[in-house]
């Protein structure tokens, strides 16, 4: 009995070591969580944008130009979503930005730019829908 | 020995509320984003011959010759602008490509610097 009251001390005092050691640091936290969602499109089939030129006389022009950009391929789940598009040149600068929010049924967005865009400038276009 | 149990109690309490702070995490809900971005592409980067017909002394109508077949299905739209007035027509180009003789909506008078633009749309 005395053995083990005697082991009970020894480990009582190590641990009440410890305890004293780990006291000696004043440590306070801010708060903080974290987590991880995967962040997905609304649709995964594809668009397709098509493109309405008319001769402008003033600027851009005089040339044809782009007014509106018709979009098709639209999804359900793709419906009433704020979306941007943009024209943009070879070297990837903006020409023009047109948003808008997408149409409640149907499977086309017409865009349309204002001011229109120079045709001969536009090689690539862009489009995101978030919502 | 009911204080040995306590004193495990205790230890195990403290340990098991070390791993729920550590567990605790923050809400996290999104919205869907899908973006993209695709090159708009020319169906031909080759020089085309541009031809005005004139009849008394107005241009009536274009004609683009040297389409490649690529250019086939597409929607030719030409515009004369002679510094007054300018005039448009479309038409389509074959399958095949070749040349395509747009007929304008208007006859502009000739000038001495008549501007021809083109645009090919689609397909």
């Amino acid at each position: 009995m005395k053995r083990i009251v005697g082991a009970v001390l020894a480990g009582l005092m190590t641990f009440g070591l410890v305890l004293g050691m780990a006291a000696s640091l004043n440590l306070t936290s801010d708060s903080l969580g974290s987590q991880t969602t995967v962040v997905a499109a609304c649709q995964a089939a594809a668009l397709n944008a098509t493109y309405t030129s008319s001769y402008t006389a003033a600027a851009p022009g005089p040339g044809y130009t782009v007014g509106t950009v018709t979009i098709t391929g639209l999804a359900a789940t793709c419906y009433s979503k704020p979306y941007k598009v943009t024209l943009a040149t070879a070297a990837g600068a903006s020409l023009g930005e047109a948003t808008g929010t997408t149409p409640s049924s149907g499977t086309t967005i017409v865009v349309t730019f204002s001011p229109v865009v120079a045709a001969t400038s536009v090689t690539a276009i862009s489009v995101v829908i978030s919502g | 020995m009911n204080a040995w149990r306590r004193i495990v109690a205790v230890i195990l309490l403290t340990a098991t509320g070390a791993v729920v702070g550590l567990a605790a995490s923050v809400s996290l809900t999104t919205g869907t984003l899908g973006a993209a971005t695709v090159a708009t592409p020319r169906c031909t980067t080759a020089g085309l011959s541009v031809l005005q017909n004139l009849s008394a002394g107005t241009v009536i109508s274009v004609t683009v010759g040297v389409l490649p077949a690529a250019c086939g299905g597409a929607t030719l739209q030409v515009t004369v602008n002679n510094g007054v007035t300018n005039a448009s027509g479309s038409a389509a180009v074959p399958g095949g490509g070749g040349s395509v003789t747009v007929t304008l909506g208007s006859a502009p008078a000739v000038s001495a610097s008549d501007q021809t633009d083109l645009v090919l749309v689609g397909p």
